[in-house]
């Protein structure tokens, strides 16, 4: 209590969180709220698509206007390269048809058209001059040097994406954004200023990006078993095996190594060429020389495919299930050991193992029957 | 496909001069991680070893081969006799086996062979189990392997 007491009135959290509070970016002498204010906010529906063909988004919104005066439409170009229209509210779906008849007349067919009602929007071309660039310029510039865990990450997460490419990335991101900013919105701090509306969007945007790129799916897996061999790493200070990493994404061995297969495929876009690099002329190491004796096939899966067959005895000889001496098989193991590894004969068997030749064939079958019966079940390794 | 395979008998062949020491059967299993996860793997199995103090297991051989570091462990299943019988200590180490298999499944374990003790597998790891000041993943660092 005294300490409390003692305490510096400069450590009270009041005044931390108004020492904290995300500035109002001012451009050339301007505060961004007067720069807000040539652009207010609308309320519209916001229709967006697809084409194959390029579309000139211009004549689009003539078009929108020219067949229904009424019918107030904005565009604008953000970097994933959809199509986007904004509609005065409660016309999102009259736009879409008028949308897709007239992408089928100038014969570009609107793929994946949607509507998206009730959204924030600001016409930013109303904002005179270059006061749009330079706003986007000086939050770019406050914005990234106090990003670094999002900027990590995006590396990190997106294959092909170098810390060089962050800042032009980070460019686009805020001028995608502005025209959702609502500069009205009220936060426990006070009015929302355009830099906290961002830092709030940035948090989600390493993940966005790499679904965008690589489908929900592929994304959701890596972020599972990057947490589970995360955990296994700290507590048992060992890899992951891979009934953990079925287990971590709730799913069997067989489907584990399928979905590692696409992670894996999507990752080595990043390294493709660092395996073979040797530090030569790069037109003569472009490929792996090997000699012509060697089994290529054979040679990269022999460790697991041994692994494999071991695993399948070991699932023989070995039942938790059954009560008892049942329950494990040292004979069969060992005579599956004999049989498979050296490959003796059954009375060789019997004779290392000191049984009658019908015993040793009699273990040897077990283990016979059951690896049988495990390759053949369906969802078998 | 062509497997290879030792067994290891403490004592010595059925029909020899060796009557009464009691005949062990060992087998061997290999544990395949790469030389980068190489030390990884060797600490945790001798942690896991460690934790298993009543099956008999050995270090019998440490080899590297491409992109692959082996570490080649000599389980004993017991006497043969245990083994017959189904002994508790021959079905103790068959689920020791069974724990290695499933811990260790992303390092590929393996029935093989076990090495001769000639071959420079199994002198690197008969001069570490002679060794004082040495255990496995230190080893490993040593040579390297490990990077």
């Amino acid at each position: 209590m005294t300490q409390q007491q003692d305490r510096p009135a400069s450590t009270m959290s009041v005044v931390q969180s108004d020492d904290r509070r995300v500035p109002a970016l001012v451009v050339g002498g301007v505060d961004e709220s007067e720069i807000f204010r040539f652009a207010p906010p609308m309320v519209c529906d916001r229709v967006h698509w697809d084409t194959a063909a390029p579309v000139h988004m211009a004549d689009t919104v003539a078009h929108l206007h020219a067949v229904d005066p009424t019918l107030k439409a904005y565009t604008r170009q953000w970097s994933d390269g959809q199509h986007r229209v904004w509609v005065v509210d409660g016309c999102g779906q009259e736009a879409r048809e008028l949308i897709r008849s007239w992408s089928e007349a100038v014969g570009a067919p609107a793929l994946n058209l949607r509507v998206e009602a009730g959204v924030p929007f600001r016409d930013l071309t109303l904002i005179p001059g270059t006061g749009l660039a330079d706003l986007i310029a000086a939050a770019v510039e406050w914005l990234y040097p106090r990003m670094l865990s999002v900027r990590r990450k995006l590396v990190a997460d997106l294959d092909l994406i170098e810390d060089d490419d962050v800042y032009s990335m980070m460019y686009l991101f805020v001028s995608d954004h502005l025209d959702r900013y609502d500069a009205g919105r009220q936060g426990k701090n006070g009015t929302l200023t355009l830099l906290a509306f961002l830092i709030g969007k940035m948090r989600n945007w390493p993940q966005d990006a790499a679904r965008q790129a690589y489908g929900r799916g592929v994304v959701g897996d890596r972020v599972a078993l990057a947490k589970a061999t995360e955990s296994i790493a700290t507590t048992y200070h060992r890899v992951a095996s891979e009934s953990e990493r079925a287990a971590a994404l709730n799913t069997s061995v067989t489907d584990l190594r399928r979905r590692e297969q696409a992670i894996y495929a999507l990752s080595g876009m990043r390294h493709q060429t660092s395996i073979f690099h040797d530090g030569h002329d790069d037109a003569h190491s472009a490929g792996l020389q090997l000699p012509d004796s060697v089994d290529v096939e054979s040679e990269a899966t022999e460790v697991q495919r041994n692994a494999h067959i071991t695993r399948a005895i070991m699932a023989a000889v070995n039942n938790p299930q059954s009560a008892g001496k049942r329950a494990q098989d040292p004979l069969a193991l060992a005579a599956a050991y004999l049989a498979f590894w050296e490959g003796l004969p059954r009375p060789q068997i019997a004779r290392e193992l000191d049984v009658l030749p019908k015993t040793a064939t009699a273990a040897v079958n077990r283990v016979l029957v059951s690896v049988s019966m495990a390759w053949l079940s369906p969802g078998a390794d | 496909m062509k497997h290879d395979i030792t067994i290891e008998l403490d004592g010595s062949p059925p029909d020899d001069d060796f009557n009464g020491i009691e005949r062990r059967f060992e087998l061997g299993l290999c544990l395949s991680p790469t030389t980068g996860s190489a030390v990884v793997a060797a600490k945790s199995l001798s942690a896991f070893i460690d934790a298993h103090t009543h099956v008999g297991v050995r270090l019998a051989g440490v080899g590297v081969d491409g992109s692959r570091v082996h570490l080649t462990l000599a389980v004993g299943l017991g006497t043969l006799e245990q083994v017959k019988t189904a002994d508790p200590r021959a079905r103790d180490a068959v689920v020791f086996l069974q724990g290695l298999v499933d811990e260790f499944a992303s390092y590929d374990p393996a029935f093989t062979l076990i090495p001769d003790p000639e071959s420079a597998e199994a002198l690197v790891a008969g001069s570490l189990q002679t060794s004082l000041d040495a255990d496995l993943p230190t080893l490993l660092e040593r040579l390297e392997v490990g990077k």
